[in-house]
This record gives structure tokens, C-alpha cells and sequence, in this order.
């Protein structure tokens, strides 16, 4: 069959809070070693989308569509399943390791959990300890003894986020979701979560899907890149798609915001992201958008496909891309 | 004319029973109407250096001078504390909670007693359109506002004091780079129009250059080079200025 093929498939989801649509109609594949990097401001429903594809429910939180991981639904799976599967089968890493560790626990005791929770069967701290070193030093961590009696407090930021990727790996996941796993470092530790997000794409096939706001993280690491703006993927492609061949006015914003290698920097695009709505009109950009048309602001844009791999949803795709030509 | 001159300014503090010296005798200055980026990697020292320009720290040797005046040695706030305004990371920690966004901004110079209220309500309410908030806004909290809205109240909370220099910690590390275009975008309106001197810390080396007229770069308490933006960012010096450089991910 040819769905085996990828290991997640999202179709047609929406997810509401309070019957309000956050996520729109989002349409998504990726297959084993594939890195999708979605790209979006605050508030356009990143965090939102990634919850949902782990089946994570808030109160008043409703999921919606297709969800596929190996072919199996999601939607509708029993608690119990959906506990094995994540952790196991997919993991997440947080924005901010710090605050999502266990402060009064030391890391030996973290990845010991980490192991426990989803392995069936207690381990021995001893060879949990070996498992942890071991796979911290496949991520290039050095002084793993030491970081291993360690409080989260006592490593620095991007330490702690790191090591959070290796437990994350511990029990060898298919699946792996970054939330902004570097907006909150700066820039050298930042680098260093990346290249070790690089090892982890060449080392063990893992499939992952990464959000940031920061085009150029996402450009550095990611195969397929979606632009996520009021909850909908306005524009989907590959890396050379979306960084060479953008069409969309406001992929073209996101490029410029971030200063290029001569230190020049784009004026800022005035505005705001849309607020939800039970009922949203038009293009949710068209109010920001400088090749606003009427006919934008009644009508909502379809996906359209330029190519094979590159969509996108803007009803003057055709002329935009004239002027590229 | 020099609006700030730094001198083998140095602060020490004690960890773990060890001295850590977080600044390590560093001297510059700061032109009127100049923008000097400072840039490094967290824990090089440069936002304790601005806290101890602001007078929020008490430094252990050095001396600083603005206007030619000196103002350490004590904590001698006042006399410079409304020329001198500061911008922090995280703008929704730096305000009240319960405080409206109006009540926010008027704060700024409410302890210099210059102005009658009325005329700093005035004076807040102009600031509203200045920086680019909607004036219905005046009666939120500023929980309610997002990151990009608080950090434009925080300038307006910073330039009602009518300051002659403005220093930004990190003022734009928190927010999405979209946002974070729009801030710049308004700083550079304030640096053309108000002729305002700035200080702004980053560690973002292409930003800052995108930016400040000057770059000093800050390792492990040390100014280790300051230039011209343009001539740091294409022709660094320093070993570690170049890494800082390349630790910037371009798009591509």
C-alpha cells in the first residue's frame, strides 16, 4: 500500500477551542526521515496544530479530520493507546527545557522515567544511567557523568534543551516535534541545538516536525517547509519551494524580517495577525497585504498547486509568479 | 558632543564563595544622537553593563560620565534618571499587572514630578499614536496587550521622560521576527527624528548591524572589538566575533 509510505498524514483537520477554528483545513505528509519545518507568528495556531497531531486535549478542545501515524488514525484512539504511542513512538521537545523538567529531580533520574513510563518493565538506575550516556554521547554531549548528577538549574539553557533532545530520543521515536526549540537561546547555543537536531536527521532516520518563527533556523534543517498564517497553511513546499520560489506576499514578509549576510533588514510589515473568529471572510492576510484584490476579502483562496511538491493559497498566485519570472 | 563616556568600568560578583568578574574594565562612549550595538553571547556581561550605566547595579571600579558629569558612586538615580531610560526583554514583567497600558506609561516620570498629571496624560495619550498603539488601548491591562504591543508601551513608558539616551536590553529577542521588524522600524524612527542616542544590546550580530551605527563586542566581560556596524559584520577581527557571526543563521 502506498499510505505505508509516510509515517504521518494529517487531512482536512481542524482544531477548535470554544468552537472557534484555530487550526483550518491543514493538509500535510511526511515520510521517514523528513523534516517539515512550519514557519508562523504568534498566534497563527503553530503550538495549536503540533498538540493536536499528539492528540494533546485541552479543556473545550475539539480535533477534527484525519490524523494518520503509520497508516493507523489517531482521532478517536483510546487514552491508553495514545499514552504508548507518545514517548514511544513520538516525542516532543519543549520551548523551554528548563520549566519542563522536574526541577527537584536530577537528569539520571529524568531519562530513568523517561525509560519506565514507556518501556514495560522496571530498569535498573545503573543501566537506565548507561542507556542515557550513551545516547548523549551519539548527540556529541560531552562530561555525560557529570551532567547525569546534575540539577536542571545547574546546566546552562541550551544544555538543558539538549539534553531534553536525548531523552526525547531515549526510547528510539519515529515521530519527533519541536515546539521553538531554540527561540529562547541565543544565538552560539542555538547553533549547537541545531547541529544536534543535524546528527539526530543523519543518525537515525527520525522524522520530525519543527516549528519556529524563525525562517532562518528552519531554512538551515528542514526539507519541507509550511507557512502557517490564521491557521491555515497559506503556503506548502520544499525547501528550494518556499526559499528560492516563494509566491506568497507574506512568505515574502517572513524572508525579509530576518537581516541578511550585509546586515539589512526589510521595514517590518504593519499589522496584525488575524484574531479568530467563528466565522472568518476572505483571505485572512488581505488586510495586511499590499496585492490585496476585492475579490480577497470575500472569498477564501484554495489550495493551488504551482508543482508537484509547491502549494499555495492565494487567489493572484498566477500573476505573483509572473513577477518572479 | 560625548553623551556617555565609560571608564574601566568593572563589577565582580561572588558564586559559589568564587569572584566572577561579569565586567571587566571596560571603557567607551557614546556620541549624541548615536546608536552603539553591544553584542555577545549570553553571560558575556553586556545587560549587566547596562544595568550598571542605568544605575540599577552598583559597579565596583570605573567611573561613568554623562554630559560630562559623573554619576556613580552611589546610587544617585535622580539626577540622570530621566535622560537615561531603559527597555527591557520582556516587556509584559516590566510593567504593573495592575496597572492600565495608560497608567503604564504615565509611571515613567510619574517619581520626577515635572509634569502636573494632566499634562503627563497629555503627554501619554500623544505617545499612543507615536509609538503605534490604538488609543482604545489606554484602558487595558497590559496582560491583554501581545509581546510587540507591550514592548511599543514600554518605549512610550521610556520616552515620556524625554531621554537623551535609551538603552534596549535584549529588547527584541522575545518577539517574532515580523515583530521584531516593526520595533526596529520604530527605534530607527526615534533615532531620525528625536536625534535619540541608544544603546542596544543584542546577540544578534547582522541585527545590530542592521541598525547601530557602531558595534562594541562584549566576551567574557571584555570588550574585545568595537567598530563601524558595517566593518564588524564584514571584516571582524576577533576569533570569537566571527563565530558570533556565523552562529546567525541566514535564510537560504
Amino acid at each position: 500500500m502506498v499510505q505505508e509510505d509516510y509515517i504521518l498524514e494529517a487531512e482536512k483537520l481542524y482544531v477548535s477551542y470554544n468552537e472557534i477554528d484555530i487550526v483550518r483545513n491543514v493538509n500535510f505528509r511526511i515520510r521517514k526521515g523528513e523534516f517539515l519545518g512550519i514557519v508562523g507568528e504568534s498566534g497563527s495556531g503553530k503550538t495549536t496544530l503540533l498538540r493536536a497531531l499528539m492528540m494533546l486535549k485541552r479543556k473545550n478542545n475539539d480535533i477534527k479530520g484525519n490524523v494518520r501515524f503509520q497508516g493507523r488514525e489517531l482521532i478517536g484512539l483510546d487514552e491508553e493507546s495514545l499514552r504508548r504511542l507518545r514517548g514511544m513512538e513520538i516525542s516532543m521537545i519543549p520551548q523551554n527545557a528548563v520549566t519542563a523538567m522536574d526541577g527537584t529531580k536530577t537528569i539520571s533520574s529524568l531519562f530513568h522515567e523517561t525509560i519506565c513510563m514507556h518501556r514495560d518493565g522496571k530498569i535498573r538506575r545503573r543501566d537506565s544511567d548507561k542507556l542515557a550516556s550513551q545516547i548523549m554521547e551519539k548527540m556529541r554531549l560531552e562530561d555525560t557523568g557529570r551532567i547525569l548528577k546534575a540539577y536542571p538549574f545547574e546546566l546552562s539553557g541550551g544544555m538543558c534543551q539538549r539534553v531534553m533532545i536525548a531523552a526525547a530520543m531515549i526510547n528510539n521515536p519515529k515521530l519527533m516535534l519541536g515546539d521553538e526549540p531554540t527561540s529562547a537561546l541565543d544565538v552560539t547555543s542555538q547553533l549547537q541545538v541545531i547541529q544536534e537536531l543535524e546528527l539526530l536527521k543523519s543518525n537515525y532516520q527520525v522524522s520530525m516536525i519543527m516549528i519556529s518563527h524563525n525562517l532562518g533556523v528552519i531554512s538551515r534543517i528542514a526539507d519541507t517547509i509550511a507557512i502557517m498564517y490564521g491557521g491555515r497553511f497559506v503556503e506548502y513546499g520544499s525547501h528550494e519551494d518556499i526559499i528560492r520560489h516563494a509566491v506568497h506576499p507574506y512568505t515574502k514578509a517572513l524572508l525579509a524580517a530576518v537581516p541578511d549576510a550585509d546586515g539589512k533588514i526589510s521595514k517590518g510589515l504593519p499589522g496584525l495577525p488575524p484574531t479568530f473568529e467563528k466565522e472568518m471572510k476572505g483571505c485572512p492576510f488581505a488586510s495586511r497585504c499590499e496585492y490585496c484584490i476585492p475579490r480577497c476579502r470575500k472569498e477564501l483562496p484554495e489550495d493551488v498547486a504551482i508543482s508537484l511538491t509547491h502549494r499555495v493559497q492565494c487567489f493572484r498566485t498566477k500573476e505573483l509568479q509572473d513577477d518572479i519570472a | 558632543m560625548t553623551l556617555l563616556k565609560v571608564e574601566n568600568l568593572t563589577k565582580r560578583f561572588k558564586k559559589n564563595g568564587e569572584t566572577v568578574t561579569a565586567v571587566n574594565e571596560i571603557s567607551f562612549s557614546v556620541e549624541a544622537g548615536e546608536c552603539l550595538g553591544i553584542v555577545g553571547e549570553s553571560g558575556c556581561g553586556k545587560s549587566t553593563a547596562a544595568n550598571l550605566i542605568s544605575r540599577l547595579q552598583r559597579e565596583d571600579e570605573g567611573n561613568i560620565f554623562f554630559e560630562g558629569r559623573k554619576i556613580n558612586g552611589g546610587f544617585r538615580l535622580k539626577p540622570v534618571g530621566r535622560e537615561l531610560q531603559m527597555i527591557f526583554q520582556n516587556p509584559q514583567d516590566s510593567f504593573d499587572p495592575r496597572d492600565t497600558v495608560l497608567q503604564g506609561i504615565m509611571q515613567g516620570a510619574l517619581s520626577y514630578k515635572v509634569y502636573s498629571n494632566r499634562e503627563l496624560k497629555e503627554k501619554a495619550l500623544d505617545l499612543f499614536s507615536y509609538v503605534g498603539l490604538k488609543p482604545e488601548y489606554q484602558n487595558k491591562k497590559t496582560s491583554e496587550l501581545s509581546g510587540g504591543e507591550c514592548q511599543r508601551a514600554a518605549v512610550a513608558r521610556a520616552l515620556i521622560c524625554e531621554p537623551k539616551l535609551l538603552i534596549c536590553d535584549e529588547a527584541t529577542s522575545a518577539l517574532d521576527v515580523l515583530v521584531q521588524a516593526q520595533l526596529i522600524d520604530l527605534l530607527k524612527k526615534l533615532k531620525n527624528d528625536k536625534k535619540m542616542a541608544m544603546i542596544f544590546i543584542t546577540h544578534d550580530l547582522p541585527l545590530a548591524a542592521a541598525f547601530c551605527d557602531r558595534i562594541a563586542v562584549m566576551h567574557k566581560g571584555r570588550i574585545i572589538e568595537i567598530g563601524e556596524a558595517r566593518k564588524v559584520l564584514k571584516s571582524p577581527e576577533q576569533e570569537e566575533t566571527k563565530k558570533l557571526i556565523q552562529a546567525v543563521l541566514p535564510v537560504r
